[in-house]
Parts: C-alpha cells; sequence; structure tokens
C-alpha cells in the first residue's frame, strides 16, 4: 500500500524533522568539542602535561596533526567525528569510544532504578499533598519537601552512607556487584530528583481537582478518593510525565555525585576522572555519547506522549 | 417566612398529583464573611416538585441560582452553611451524611453542568466513565453496564452508541459531548435531573436540540433548570422562579409570568431579552446587580428600580396574589 499524503504528514514530517535535528546536533556539538580543546591554548602541551619536554610537546603535536591548519584540523575532525573515532585515551591508550561505552550500561542501570524509585514515592505523595493543600500535615509535608530540596544530594548520600553501611552495617557502599549496591545509589539519586517531582505533581493534583470533570464525577457520586486517584491523578501524572522524561534524559548523562560517593563505575565518574586527567579523547568521546543519549531521550518522550495522552494520540483512519 | 413557604405550597398544590419529589423550603446557603458577618448567596428559597414537572430557576449570574442547584446536591464548599429544609421523596437530604449523599448523587438526582468541554475527564474513553457511574449504584457486570451505557447513549440520540463507548471526550463535538453530559446524568434513572445552564455554551442550533432532549425527560422524572435565558426556561418549564441577589423575587406558572411580569425586575429582564420585549426594541436593566455581601437592606432591587421609594428600605415578603408569589412594595399590573 502506498503511503497517503495523510500518512506523511502523521508520521514522515516528525520523523524528518527528527533527523534534520539529529544532524544539526552533530554538527554543533562536534564544532563545541573541538574548539574546547583548542580554547585552552596549544593542545600539545596541554596534552602533554605540565613537565614535558619540548621535544614531547612537538612529538605529540606531530601525532596529533597539531600543526596543520585549524581548518584542515577542524574537517579532520568532524569527518573522525562521523565515523566515530574519537582517538586513544591519553591516560590508557585504549580506543575512547570504547571506554565509554563501557560505562554506559553501570550509568543507565543508575538512571533508571533512581527515576523508577523517584517516581514510586513521587506520585503517591504528590497526590496525598495535592489533595488537601490547606490542611495541617500536608502542609508541614510541604514544608519538608521544600526543605528537602535544599539539601545537596551528595548530603543525602554521605549520611546513607554513614547510617546504613558505617553504623548498622547493612549495606554496601562501593561498587556495583550485587544488587544490595544498587540500593543506596538509587535511593540517593531519587531523593535528590522527588522534591521537584513531587511539588509539581502536588501543583497539578491539587488544579485537577478543581477541574470540571472531577466535579462531574462527584456529581455522579464518586468519593473523595476516587476523585483522587481515577480522576485527578491521571490527569496530574500526564502533566509531570515531561518533568519525568528530562529527569531521565539528565540522569542518562551519568549523576556526577552520587557515581563518585558510591564508586560507581559509570558516565559521570569517567567525566570527571578524564577531565581532571586531561584526558581529551575521553571527554570529547563522553560528551558526544552523553549528547546523543539527551536527544535519544527526548524522542522517545516525545513518542511516548503520542501513546499515553489520548489528546495527542493520532487518530486511526 | 412562614407566610412565604405556606403560600407556596398552596400555589404549588393546584396541580398536585401526588407528593413532591423535590421539596425545598426557606433554603438559606451563607458563608462566612469578614469580622464574624455572613454573606447570604441564598435567602429564602421555597419550591415544590413533582415528577413530571419542572421549574425554571431564571436570574443573572450571582443571583445564586447555581447556589441553590449545588445545595440540592450537596455539592457546595465546605465553608457553606446550610440552612432550611431540603427533601426528596420525603427524606431530609440536609440530614444525610456523606456517604448517604453520594448513593443519592448519580443515582436518585443526575446533574449537567454548563461547560461540556471541560465536564469530561479528557483522557478516560466515554465508556469508562459511563461504567463507573453505573457500577457505583447498581452491582452488575461490565458487560451489563456496557449495554446500559449504550442504551443511555441512544436514548439522548448519538449516533452509533457502541462505538461512542470506546471514543475520548476530545473526539466529539461539543453538541455531543453535551448529549454524553446528559447521559451520564441519566444513566441510572434518577428521579431529579438538574440542568444548570446546559445550553449556554453551545451553537444556538445545537442548544435547541438538547432543550427538546431535557423536555423528553421531564415526563419521567422532575427538572430544575437553572438559566439566564428566560426563553429556554419558556421552552421547557412549567413554573419560573426568578431570583436576584439570593432572593426570589416572583415565582409562579410560566405562561402567567411571562404575559403578566409583577416584579419590576422580571418586567426589565423581559425587555432586555429579544424574545419577550414589547417595547419593540431592547431595554437594559441599568445598574448591575449587587456584589455578595453588598446586598442593600430591604428589597435588593431597590437602587436599580425606577419604582423604589423609602418603602422599599423594608423587604417586602414574598406575597402570593393569584397563584403568584412576588416580592414588591409596587408591583406592576
Amino acid at each position: 500500500m502506498l503511503p497517503t499524503l495523510g500518512a506523511w504528514s502523521r508520521w514522515g514530517r516528525p520523523v524528518v524533522r527528527r533527523v534534520l535535528e539529529f544532524v544539526g546536533l552533530l554538527a554543533g556539538i562536534s564544532t563545541v568539542l573541538f574548539f574546547l580543546l583548542h580554547l585552552t591554548g596549544d593542545p600539545a602541551v596541554v596534552l602533554a602535561g605540565e613537565f614535558a619536554t619540548p621535544e614531547t610537546v612537538e612529538r605529540i603535536s606531530a601525532r596529533y596533526g597539531f600543526d596543520d591548519p585549524l581548518l584542515v584540523q577542524y574537517l579532520r575532525f568532524v569527518a573522525s567525528i562521523f565515523v566515530l573515532d574519537f582517538g586513544e585515551s591519553v591516560a590508557s591508550g585504549a580506543p575512547a569510544l570504547g571506554l565509554v561505552l563501557d560505562r554506559l550500561g553501570p550509568t543507565m542501570l543508575l538512571a533508571v532504578l533512581g527515576v523508577a524509585l523517584n517516581m514510586a514515592v513521587s506520585v503517591p505523595l504528590g497526590a496525598w499533598l495535592g489533595s488537601r493543600p490547606d490542611a495541617v500535615p500536608q502542609r508541614l509535608g510541604n514544608t519538608a519537601v521544600f526543605v528537602s530540596q535544599g539539601i545537596p544530594g551528595y548530603v543525602v548520600g554521605l549520611l546513607l552512607i554513614q547510617l546504613f553501611s558505617v553504623q548498622l552495617g547493612i549495606l554496601p557502599s562501593v561498587g556495583m556487584s550485587t544488587w544490595w549496591h544498587w540500593v543506596l545509589p538509587s535511593v540517593t539519586l531519587a531523593s535528590f530528583l522527588a522534591p521537584k517531582l513531587v511539588r509539581v505533581l502536588s501543583a497539578n493534583v491539587t488544579e485537577a481537582m478543581r477541574e470540571d470533570y472531577v466535579r462531574t464525577a462527584q456529581a455522579a457520586g464518586a468519593g473523595r478518593l476516587t476523585m483522587l486517584w481515577r480522576h485527578a491523578l491521571p490527569n496530574a501524572v500526564l502533566g509531570a510525565a515531561a518533568l519525568a522524561g528530562t529527569q531521565l534524559a539528565f540522569m542518562l548523562s551519568g549523576s556526577l555525585i552520587t557515581e563518585v560517593i558510591f564508586a560507581w563505575p559509570g558516565l559521570g565518574r569517567l567525566l570527571i576522572d578524564s577531565v581532571v586527567r586531561l584526558d581529551f579523547p575521553v571527554v570529547q568521546a563522553a560528551v558526544f555519547v552523553i549528547a546523543v543519549l539527551v536527544f535519544a531521550a527526548n524522542a522517545v518522550t516525545d513518542v511516548l506522549f503520542q501513546v499515553i495522552d489520548p489528546r495527542l494520540r493520532r487518530q486511526q483512519a | 417566612m412562614e407566610a412565604s413557604s405556606a403560600a407556596e405550597q398552596r400555589v404549588n398544590a393546584s396541580d398536585a398529583v401526588g407528593g413532591p419529589v423535590l421539596s425545598v423550603a426557606d433554603l438559606r446557603v451563607t458563608f462566612p464573611g469578614r469580622a464574624g458577618r455572613t454573606l447570604a448567596a441564598v435567602n429564602g428559597v421555597s419550591f415544590d416538585l413533582r415528577r413530571g414537572e419542572s421549574i425554571g430557576i431564571v436570574g443573572e449570574s450571582g443571583s445564586g441560582k447555581s447556589m441553590t442547584a449545588l445545595s440540592v446536591m450537596r455539592l457546595l464548599p465546605p465553608t457553606a452553611q446550610v440552612d432550611g429544609a431540603i427533601s426528596l421523596e420525603s427524606e431530609d437530604l440536609l440530614a444525610k451524611s456523606d456517604r448517604q449523599m453520594r448513593r443519592v448523587r448519580g443515582d436518585r438526582v443526575g446533574m449537567v453542568f454548563q461547560d461540556p468541554m471541560t465536564g469530561l475527564n479528557p483522557v478516560r474513553r466515554i465508556g469508562s466513565t459511563l461504567r463507573e457511574a453505573i457500577r457505583r449504584h447498581r452491582d452488575c457486570t461490565r458487560r451489563e453496564a456496557d449495554d446500559r451505557a449504550e442504551e443511555v447513549l441512544r436514548s439522548v440520540g448519538i449516533p452509533s452508541p457502541r462505538e461512542r463507548l470506546r471514543a475520548y471526550p476530545h473526539q466529539l463535538s461539543g453538541g455531543l459531548r453535551q448529549r454524553v453530559m446528559i447521559a451520564l446524568a441519566l444513566v441510572n434513572d434518577p428521579d431529579l435531573l438538574i440542568a444548570d445552564e446546559p445550553t449556554t455554551a453551545l451553537d444556538s442550533t445545537i442548544q435547541a436540540q438538547i432543550l427538546d432532549l431535557l423536555k423528553e425527560q421531564v415526563t419521567r422524572s422532575a427538572l430544575i433548570m437553572i438559566t439566564h435565558d428566560l426563553g429556554v426556561a419558556a421552552e421547557l418549564c412549567d413554573r419560573i422562579a426568578v431570583m436576584y441577589a439570593g432572593r426570589v423575587v416572583e415565582q409562579g406558572a410560566t405562561a402567567e409570568v411571562l404575559r403578566s411580569p409583577r416584579h419590576p425586575y422580571t418586567v426589565g429582564l423581559l425587555n432586555a431579552a429579544p424574545d419577550f420585549s414589547r417595547r419593540g426594541r431592547l431595554t437594559p436593566i441599568p445598574g448591575a446587580p449587587p456584589q455578595i455581601g453588598r446586598v442593600p437592606t430591604g428589597c435588593p432591587f431597590r437602587p436599580r428600580c425606577d419604582r423604589a421609594d423609602a418603602t422599599c428600605e423594608q423587604w417586602p415578603g414574598l406575597e402570593e396574589r393569584d397563584e403568584r408569589l412576588v416580592a414588591c412594595w409596587y408591583p406592576h399590573g
């Protein structure tokens, strides 16, 4: 069957737009990455390190082609990116992209666990807080959420380690070898994400409870719990799904602090280590992979919206 | 107060067949105001309604007409203080617990709201909303509920009702959505249907269809029609109660009230309505209705009334004359 004009405007146009956006993103990212290295002065000097002899600098310059005109270097760099060649790690000599991809699994695991836990806690809590915003328990709860939003993630992480690993000795705090190791990092990540999601959900629930359709349900005999869980909450969650999607995309780039505290072998820690070591090929590969991931996560969120929100779902002919 | 409700009952007794479905007596709705004052949103409304009867409660926004409807449903905000008596089939609705009221709402009393665009849950299918309303009050299977939902959608004139059960509200037009809202209110065969401005948000061609639909329904239950549109009330209702600033100022048989309005406010409303003005042109009522809390003592209409004098600083009371209730010192006719 030939695709009709309608099918084109429904599926073709959005897909083509996405692809063009992706090409634009690659071009932008590669330009930024290129200048990231050259902004700091002579990259050969940077790569050679503080105590390098002039001979070493020269050797590096020749090896990486820093003697060539800037434009030639730029084009070569862009071309290498399109074949996914980011060079070798200065520190270890291993291919930079491989190092980065090795860290992807742990980061995604932590991101998914943290975001899932975040949603599991935030949805009921936000529903409860938003259902009666003026009642005393909810006001206290709102204050607690507000305060917790001001507590930095690393403080929570360190407190959790102190309590569960040091004092009680029931949960491990370093590495990711068993699923017991996953608990504290996920909780830390969720505690960092949840206050914001709870606040948005609670505001959405309060607003939804005033909507006409909730009153319609009440006029049909619904009790408070039905009004809240079956009528207001689905709409409130839908309104917060964009935020949850953004949080997931953000967490895919690796949660720097959580990964460092719990010695989690993820993307964020690799990025920090590489920046400290001035290991530019790895930094470039990591930034590139993160950009692609965030783009992909946003695209997936968009598509997901069409599936879960009936108003956006495309009507079948 | 006693006099008015006694007079009211005699007016209603004239067309009595069986006991009233709904009886509202001296209804008063107040809200706490600043410095211990109370603000009256509804002030002494009384009427009886039998099966097959319909009453139109007519007034501008803020006149207390919607508050009257919501107090029958017990859906007023929790700060509202409701006094007087509301009884459904001789049961005191004001004495019922929340749980008991939930069994009344949607089952024995159905309500249709003004805006069909916002009144249906956007993320739920029509069938799911209807099914929930049916199974809350009836012990039946999902299948039986679907059959009932289909039946009621067909009865309100929705084409291919079985397929519509799977539709989301945004897939339906405004007129169809209002039919769904009416179906939702009728799904459990209520004794009383309350319609709060059900046609205001609709195109005029659709309005007529919805009014026809409600007219059919009147024969099976009793209807309270809340409207600012005298034409709608004239089309649909046996009786009219004209409300102003929380008070009923005139109440009687629709044809009589429209032919010979007594209260100056009713006269003003008619002269401002395209369908009824006998002056050949529309004459607006000067001024604006008072805000709640700024209602003048005595007759609330007196600042806008060309007949008012010092006597009107006393509330005239709702007096009966020729089967008509009028609250005015200087009525027309």
